[in-house]
């Protein structure tokens, strides 16, 4: 048990460094609306709060250091706008970016990618929250509910009206 | 509890949105310096190893975990205290800050099986934590109203009331022989949630 104690110590330890998490934890902050010119400076407080919260946390019901950080950060781009402006161009950037490095991505993902880029910024931080916990780092609702610390009501309740509001406006778009 | 199958149009979002995270997530970066990071990776060192101390030292010591507390469906049920499907008659401000007062019509009682119509209901507005959840008079909803008055009760609409109803249904059998966990039961405590990302981070 100590042992593996130990293990996760050093899980949390890699999560600081590790490239492919640190890009997902700058993903969940821009899903969350964390400007992009902002990503690095939500991060830090990603760590800093990981830090924390590592301090004081027995390590052996963090089950998955990567999900926990992901919800960090999740959390962090809920709060982010209290104090500062919400990320209004994450479509233009996404274009701007795809302009002038396509991707290796059908153009009709491109397209959809777009399209929900735009509307992400119409829904609600904690909406977005959820979004970006269930169909991004792909949890499930269940760890969610249990990560945020709310009934797995709430979360599919949340989420189901997130998508609702995706799905209606792209629709609304596609009729126009 | 079993989750349902992605619907097609989820699993197109669900590529959306991996595009953009995985866009945003490798998008360019200020320069750090190296002077932050070696105090970042060193800080990190020295709280980890002191986090092992105080778990190995703690060992034994910590029963309560509610960071690893989750409710399965029958437990969701057997922690509401009143589920519903119904009309929003009117909603008014209670006396207690951020709760409202909801006179429902209720048109399908699930829990309990038998239930007046219209209901009063004392409970956290769901607005507040979620505009989307907001309660309107003429809203025709399923509400999950859990035993506990700190937590909001769950509003769903249109599509996915019918199939939550039904999922609900599959349940309820269960739920009756089944105890709401503490944490969950009215008045139950909130306790610090040690190792969670919710404290603190």
């Amino acid at each position: 048990m100590t042992r593996q104690r130990s293990t996760r110590a050093e899980r949390g330890a890699s999560l600081l460094t590790d490239q492919q998490e640190v890009e997902r934890v700058r993903a969940v902050l821009a899903l969350g609306g964390v400007p992009w010119d902002e990503l690095d400076d939500a991060l830090q407080e990603v760590r800093l709060k990981l830090l924390q919260s590592s301090s004081k946390a027995h390590l052996e019901t963090i089950r998955n250091p990567g999900a926990w950080a992901s919800v960090a950060a999740s959390r962090v781009a809920a709060d982010w706008h209290r104090s500062r402006k919400r990320d209004t161009g994450l479509r233009e950037r996404l274009a701007a970016r795809w302009a002038a490095t396509p991707p290796d991505h059908p153009q009709e993902d491109r397209d959809l990618a777009l399209a929900v880029a735009e509307r992400l910024e119409l829904l609600t931080d904690l909406q977005r929250q959820v979004v970006a916990l269930r169909f991004f780092v792909d949890l499930p609702v269940r760890d969610i509910a249990l990560m945020l610390d709310i009934p797995e009501g709430t979360v599919k309740s949340r989420l189901n009206s997130a998508v609702a509001a995706l799905r209606t406006r792209l629709q609304v778009e596609e009729i126009q | 509890m079993t989750e349902k199958e992605p619907e097609p149009e989820d699993e197109d979002l669900r590529r959306a949105v991996n595009l953009i995270g995985k866009e945003a997530g490798a998008a360019p970066r200020k320069r750090i310096s190296g002077g932050l990071v070696a105090g970042l990776v060193l800080g990190a060192s020295l709280v980890i190893f002191g986090t092992f101390i105080l778990v190995t030292a703690d060992f034994g010591k910590n029963e309560r975990q509610p960071f690893v507390q989750s409710l399965n469906e029958a437990e969701n049920i057997a922690c509401s205290e009143f589920i519903a499907v119904g009309e929003v008659v009117s909603v008014a401000p209670s006396d207690v800050a951020d709760r409202i007062i909801v006179t429902f019509a209720v048109e399908d009682p699930l829990k309990p099986a038998a239930s007046p119509a219209p209901v009063e209901l004392d409970v956290l507005d769901p607005g507040l934590s979620d505009p989307q959840s907001a309660l309107q008079p003429g809203d025709r909803v399923l509400l999950e109203v859990p035993q506990r008055e700190d937590f909001p009760p769950a509003v769903y609409r249109g599509s996915y009331l019918e199939s939550r109803v039904a999922e609900i249904e599959q349940y309820l059998d269960e739920a009756s022989d089944t105890e709401c966990p503490p944490y969950f039961q009215e008045g139950g405590e909130t306790v610090e949630m040690e190792g969670n990302p919710n404290d603190g981070a």
